[in-house]
This record gives structure tokens, C-alpha cells and sequence, in this order.
């Protein structure tokens, strides 16, 4: 018999319902941020632009200097907040319960009995986890442009599929640390909280360290440092080292938590 | 591997077995293969019932069982077959099922793919006595027909009857290893003898006899060996009352836990 992706299937299968909500919000989400741009006045806007030239709240727009372009406005509010803080929240829990939530559940015995690896089983549990960045990925490009044609506003289609390249590798990077994390703590609720915490944690690092650009540089510590989806939609320009840096990680951190999965013993209790 | 069971470090064994855990010194084998490198190779030829059996809980016992099934290098054969004998409902939720339910569905899928060995960790825990009966008369069809279990269980009387060896491990090493009936021989019987006067462990000082206990004029003591020298030897003191039995498995692991 040919061993089929079973795990995989079943991972997915699992987190059907939340993937299907998530699309269904960016969806919708997209279009209605779009449906609201003409009503919401050029003063008002302006007065948003003021907003993002105070250093705190630079940091939320980054390369986007004003909202009065409807990419701009892309940027602060899906791109920024609902990507870097909501999807890539989603990413943390979605891996996070890959081995740890085996073990919590004590499943992990009767999945580790069957003839196969354990590089196998966390390999196909991540490739759901890339299946599902791409189904959200998409709903919210199809959503972006259907509200742009919504409103009768254009947009460059090709940098705005760019823009959604370039989610990947940063979403891929936060999902291998939160793999990582499940393969090294056993506790669910541990991996989450660490994993949040790292992901809030490190927003606000990178939000704080762009207000003095003395301190500019411990941003680069951060994964939102490698990612600024306005320099890709508004500014149509691509850095690709960051690109690099977040792919580097992002498969840094996937086989370290295969060499760490196969080497630990597993215990339940 | 052979029949038989094992009485302590139980888990740790059988996880080291399945490559769960990694021995910190010396090495275990399955077939002749060592469990770490060949771990797969291993793990394609047996069938495992955890302790603490934990499964899917958002499947159906059907998906469960196809999705296992799918894990494995052989065709899920004898599924049906121990569905019905089991009485397993396949098509409710698993979190919908009692502990005994779940518990026959741990033992169709450790037994379904017709594996060579198949190891078990109390694998009627939460079975009511009638499915233990029941489970019990399956294993002995399975061991004529040749199939070899590894079974460790707290139940002693469960394994007089399922085990034709007995292993049996203390503090990391294998102290005994045997047929269950010539550990019995080996371990003699069992007399339970009270006196009329008073006696100390010295009364007993010759081969045949090991003292386990003395409470009051009474002394439980094990004898091995010849019988006759005993009888001759006791017959200098003045006896009330004697009772003489063969051991069980159970006395056998006391005598090496005992202490």
C-alpha cells in the first residue's frame, strides 16, 4: 500500500473550520475597507497622514506616507494589522499545536507507533500550515481587488500580487518558530503563550525602535524588520535581502525543529 | 521477541521498544533489530496498545481506523472481523464513546493489519469482564495460530493466563526470565505453617527453606528444592496447623520486590 499524505489531510481536515472563517473575514474585510475609502473624505484622510508623520504611529505605515491612495490605506489596515497581528497570530497557533498538542492530547503514542518518521509527520503538518497561508493569501487578493473594482479605483495588479508574495516568507517564518516551539515545550499553552508573546512582543519592539532612529537597529532583531508590505504595493520596490533573511529563517527554524523532534524522547503523563 | 510480560519499568521498556524514548546506555532489539535505527522497519511489523490510550477524539472511530490504517505499510485485514467479535461502533464521534469502546478500538488497531507482534500495555483497562473473557479467548486463538504478544500488566492472574514467559526487571536490569511454569517450579511452593511453642528465623536455617515472614507462632516460608529433608526438618517442632500451596506470579513478584 502507498503511504498517502495522511497527516496532512488530516491536519487540514481539522483546521478546516478556522481556515474557512479567516478567508471569509479577509474577504469580506478587504471589501469593506475598500467600500468605505470614497466616503471617507479627502480631509479626513489628510488628517490620518498627520497621524502617520508622529514617530509612534510611523512605524504602523512604515514606507506608506499618506492614506489618501487607497494602497496606503491597504497597507495600514489589512496588510499591517490584519496580517502582521491577526493572520501571523493565527500561523503561531495553527503550528504550535503540531507536536505539542499531540503530546497534551497524548494522541502522539498511537500516531508514533505507525512505520512512520518523525521528519515525515512534522514536514506534513507544516506543509498544511503553507497550504493554509496560501488559501488566506488568496481570499484576501481576491478580496483587495474585487473592492478596488467596487469603487471604480485602480490599481496596479502585478505589484499587488508581489505584495502578497512577500506575506509568505514572513508568515512561513513565524510558523516555523511556532513549530519549534511545539517540538520543545509539551505544553500546548505554553507554546501559545511563548509564541504570542514573542509576536506581540516583537511588533512593539520593531514599533518602538523606528521612533529614535538611534535605536533603529534593534529592530533588525525582529521579523517585521524583513517586512514591509507598503514599500512593495505603494513604492513598487521589492528588498530582497529581507526576503532572503525571512526565508533563511524560516527554513533555519523547520530543520532545527525536525533535527530537535527526532532526537527528543517522548514522554506523557 | 518472545511472549511474556514484564512487571516493572514496564512503560519505560515498551517506549523504549517503540523508539519513544532513547536508552541513555545498552541497546533493545525487535527481530533481531536494534529499535533505534530500525525503528520503522520495526514499528511496519507490530501492533501497539498504549497505557494510557489516547485517540483522535474528533473522528469517528471508522476515520480513525482507516486513517491508521493508511500509516501502515499492510492492508487493514482484519478489521471487520475484530469489529464484530469486539462489538465496535465505528460510526460515532470517539469523544461520544466510553472508555471501554474506546479501549476495543485501541485493540482493532493494533491487531487489524495482522502484525507479526504485537505489544500491549494493560490492554484491558476499562474492558468489562465479559470483553475481557472475550479478549482473552482472542489471544490464546492468536498465539495457536503463531502470532507473539508482549503484554505488561498490572494484573497478575491476567497473566498466568495469557503469558507463556515472564520476564521480569528490577531497577533497569532483567532479573528473571523464564517459561511461567518453570519460574513457578524454580520458585517451589508456598507453606504457611503455625507452632505450638515459640520460633525464631534460626529454627529454619537449612537450604530448602527461605523464611518470609514470621507473626507470632506462625511462619510463611518458601521451599525449594526437596520436600522431604523440609517435612523431616519440621517434624521436630510441634505443629498446629499447615497449609501448603504451589506459587503464583504473584508471589513471584513479591519475592523480588519484596524486599
Amino acid at each position: 500500500m502507498v503511504i498517502e499524505m495522511k497527516i496532512f489531510v488530516k491536519t487540514l481536515r481539522e483546521k478546516s473550520r478556522g481556515i474557512l472563517i479567516l478567508m471569509v473575514l479577509f474577504l469580506g474585510f478587504a471589501i469593506y475597507t475598500a467600500a468605505m475609502f470614497p466616503a471617507m473624505g479627502e480631509d479626513m484622510l489628510k488628517n490620518l497622514d498627520r497621524v502617520l508623520d508622529f514617530p509612534a504611529f510611523k512605524a504602523f505605515g512604515k514606507s506608506v506616507s499618506t492614506l489618501t491612495a487607497i494602497e496606503g490605506l491597504f497597507v495600514v489596515e489589512i496588510y499591517q494589522w490584519m496580517i502582521e497581528l491577526l493572520l501571523a497570530g493565527y500561523v503561531v497557533l495553527f503550528a504550535a499545536s503540531f507536536v505539542s498538542g499531540e503530546i497534551e492530547k497524548k494522541t502522539i503514542d498511537v500516531l508514533l507507533a505507525n512505520p512512520i518518521s518523525r521528519t515525515r509527520i512534522l514536514l506534513e503538518k507544516y506543509l498544511a500550515l503553507v497550504v493554509m497561508i496560501v488559501m488566506v493569501n488568496v481570499a484576501l487578493f481576491i478580496g483587495v481587488v474585487a473592492g478596488i473594482a467596487y469603487i471604480g479605483e485602480e490599481t496596479d495588479v502585478t505589484w499587488l500580487a508581489y505584495t502578497h508574495i512577500v506575506l509568505m516568507p514572513f508568515l512561513l517564518a513565524v510558523g516555523s518558530y511556532s513549530t519549534f516551539l511545539s517540538v520543545l515545550f509539551d505544553d500546548f499553552r505554553k507554546v501559545m503563550s511563548v509564541g504570542l508573546g514573542i509576536l506581540f512582543g516583537t511588533f512593539f519592539l520593531d514599533s518602538i525602535s523606528l521612533m529614535a532612529e538611534k535605536y533603529a537597529f534593534v529592530s533588525k532583531v525582529t521579523l517585521f524588520h524583513y517586512f514591509d508590505p507598503g514599500e512593495t504595493l505603494v513604492l513598487h520596490k521589492i528588498e530582497w535581502n529581507h526576503v532572503v533573511v525571512l526565508c533563511v529563517v524560516a527554513v533555519a527554524l523547520l530543520l532545527a525543529a525536525v533535527q530537535w523532534f527526532n532526537k527528543r524522547d517522548i514522554n506523557i503523563t | 521477541m518472545h511472549r511474556g510480560q514484564l512487571l516493572s519499568c514496564k512503560t519505560t521498556t515498551i517506549r523504549l521498544f517503540l523508539d519513544l524514548i532513547r536508552p541513555t546506555r545498552g541497546r533493545a532489539e525487535i527481530f533481531g533489530l536494534e529499535t533505534q535505527k530500525n525503528s520503522l522497519k520495526i514499528k511496519s511489523r507490530i501492533g501497539y496498545i498504549p497505557g494510557d490510550l489516547s485517540l483522535y477524539d474528533a473522528m469517528s472511530g471508522k476515520r480513525f481506523l482507516q486513517f491508521v490504517s493508511s500509516l501502515r505499510t499492510k492492508e487493514p485485514v482484519m478489521a471487520d472481523a475484530l469489529c464484530e467479535r469486539f462489538q465496535v461502533t465505528v460510526d460515532r464521534k470517539i469523544k461520544e464513546y466510553s472508555k471501554g469502546m474506546k479501549q476495543k478500538i485501541g485493540i482493532v488497531q493494533a491487531f487489524m493489519h495482522d502484525p507479526e507482534l504485537v505489544i500491549m500495555d494493560e490492554p484491558t483497562l476499562g474492558l468489562d469482564p465479559l470483553m475481557q473473557r472475550e479478549f482473552y479467548t482472542f489471544l490464546k486463538e492468536e498465539q495457536e495460530k503463531g502470532r507473539t504478544f508482549f503484554i505488561s500488566s498490572h494484573i497478575l492472574s491476567e497473566v498466568e493466563k495469557v503469558c507463556d514467559r515472564v520476564g521480569i526487571i528490577r531497577e533497569g536490569n532483567i532479573v528473571a526470565i523464564e517459561d511461567v511454569e518453570t519460574l513457578k517450579k524454580k520458585s517451589g511452593r508456598l507453606m504457611e505453617v503455625t507452632f505450638s511453642n515459640d520460633v525464631t528465623e534460626e529454627d529454619f536455617n537449612i537450604p530448602q527453606i527461605s523464611v518470609v515472614s514470621i507473626e507470632n507462632r506462625t511462619v510463611q516460608f518458601r521451599v525449594t528444592g526437596n520436600m522431604d529433608d523440609v517435612i523431616k526438618h519440621l517434624s521436630h517442632f510441634e505443629i498446629k496447623d499447615l497449609v501448603s500451596k504451589g506459587v503464583s506470579v504473584e508471589d513471584i513478584f513479591m519475592h523480588y520486590y519484596g524486599d
